[in-house]
């Protein structure tokens, strides 16, 4: 028999295809995963298979805000010590966990599930936006801050946004594009040091 | 053995994909190579100081190293950026056609050069806010270049010379029946009216140059419909439907 024709298990294969369909792995990577795990030992693999099915089985998105949750409405949602009338708009829940453990804010959330995309078929429809603006005029906030990313993608999402929802009433900011700290001047491209200059703030 | 080389070009970035967890993907459009799929790897994480800040609709000057066909940015410095921020949804997805076109109607040959300035030009117009005129223009140079623009001076039957009127346009033969031959085209046909054809005609002899002013354009109508039957032209040649193309009619209708 001639080596090269023995295929390679079916369950390998669809262990591997499954894992290629993730985010960010490619075949090499998926690959690489597939044999780690069959060489794990099986209580490890059960945990996270078990993990795998409960986040499936507990978690949803919540109602208002749309963030992955256990419960419904969400914890922030129904804090009564945040400030619900400040919404902070974010394409994902992992950007507004992101921004929760900076501690520095006490608002709520609107998590739109992506941004705007139209070569990848994604308008705003595809979005929460209609329901962000249902949620605004049920309970009107006093501020939004829109914190999408400051890719061309995630700009015309913002801008979407603000065009739909501009009332004479709410404050509508979006986060400052700027130097990281422990950044280099030097280093930093033309635009965000324009952009970092353009929004430069009182020294005190 | 693998032979590493490098290359020095102008290009612009038309589209792209996140890649692993801090890479991206870029399709860049060159004079000589048509599209080339690179990788610039950690932008998403760090700056550089090799990189000026890049996303889609930028024209930069790129240095890559190859292996194997595999093409590697380590380099990028800005020469035009057309689409200033705040961006509009129109803007964005109008540039998402003319990317998704390029795209579909990407090979090697001696027109590269041609499109690439075409690309540069109608990116520059639509960043001005010249939207459907600019698609069109776009869609017939396109055409042209690619040499399946449809003949609309003689009828494809009878060679007889088209005179002004409303004709169909024969989507399999690519090209136009008149009257009294068009019981013949009954099948995949598009009517296309008078003023279309004149539009049509209109831009096909005209090169207009990167200044466009908006003042020269004819009607919104006509351009829109003519639009609309040059895409479902195009579709069935590349036999692919253009994503951004729903998302622009309806922010159309929005504004
Ligand atoms: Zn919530
Ligand atoms: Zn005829």
């Amino acid at each position: 028999m001639n080596k090269k024709n023995v295929s390679i298990s079916s369950v390998i294969s669809d262990l591997i295809n499954h894992l290629n369909q993730l985010p960010g792995i490619g075949p090499k990577t998926a690959e690489r995963l597939a044999f780690h795990i069959i060489k794990s030992p099986e209580n490890k693999i059960l945990s996270l298979a078990d993990s795998l099915i409960k986040s499936k089985q507990k978690l949803s998105f919540c109602n208002n805000c749309f963030i992955v949750t256990e419960i419904n409405p969400c914890n922030i949602c129904t804090d009564e010590m945040r400030d619900q009338k400040s919404i902070c708009i974010v394409q994902d829940s992992i950007d507004a966990y992101a921004i929760e453990s900076t501690n520095n804010y006490n608002g709520s959330y609107h998590i739109l599930n992506g941004y705007i995309s139209p070569i990848n078929g994604i308008g705003p429809n595809e979005l929460t936006i209609s329901s962000l603006i249902k949620r605004i005029e049920k309970k009107p906030p006093t501020e939004i801050i829109l914190a999408t990313n400051p890719t061309i993608e995630g700009d015309a999402t913002a801008t979407y946004i603000s065009n739909q929802i501009k009332s004479a009433n709410i404050k509508i900011s979006r986060l400052a594009v700027g130097i990281p700290f422990g950044g280099d001047l030097d280093y930093t491209d033309p635009k965000t040091l324009t952009q970092a200059f353009n929004s430069r703030q009182i020294f005190e | 053995m693998q032979k590493r080389e490098y290359l020095n070009f102008e290009g612009i970035t038309i589209s792209s994909y996140e890649y692993g967890e801090f890479d991206k993907i870029f399709n860049i459009l060159s004079p000589h190579k048509g599209i080339i799929t690179a990788i610039i790897k950690r932008i998403r994480k760090t700056s550089n100081k090799n990189f000026d800040y890049i996303d889609v609709f930028q024209k930069m000057n790129f240095k890559a190293s190859i292996t194997d066909n595999f093409y590697i940015i380590y380099e990028a410095k800005s020469v035009e950026t057309w689409f200033e921020r705040p961006i509009k949804l129109t803007n964005l997805s109008s540039g998402n056609i003319i990317a998704e076109l390029t795209i579909n109607f990407n090979s090697i040959n001696e027109n590269n050069n041609y499109i690439y300035h075409l690309v540069s030009k109608c990116l520059k117009w639509i960043s001005n806010d010249i939207f459907i005129f600019t698609l069109v223009y776009f869609q017939i140079k396109l055409l042209l270049a690619e040499g399946i623009f449809p003949e609309i001076n003689i009828c494809l039957n009878c060679n007889n010379k088209i005179q002004p009127g409303d004709y169909l346009l024969n989507l399999i033969e690519s090209g136009i029946f008149c009257n009294k031959c068009s019981e013949k085209t009954k099948f995949s046909s598009l009517k296309l009216l008078e003023q279309e054809i004149r539009l049509l005609k209109h831009i096909k002899n005209t090169e207009y140059d990167n200044n466009l002013n908006i003042n020269n354009i004819i009607t919104k109508k006509v351009e829109l419909s003519l639009y609309k039957k040059l895409s479902t032209y195009i579709k069935f040649y590349t036999n692919k439907e253009l994503k951004s193309e729903k998302i622009l009619f309806s922010s159309l209708n929005k504004y």
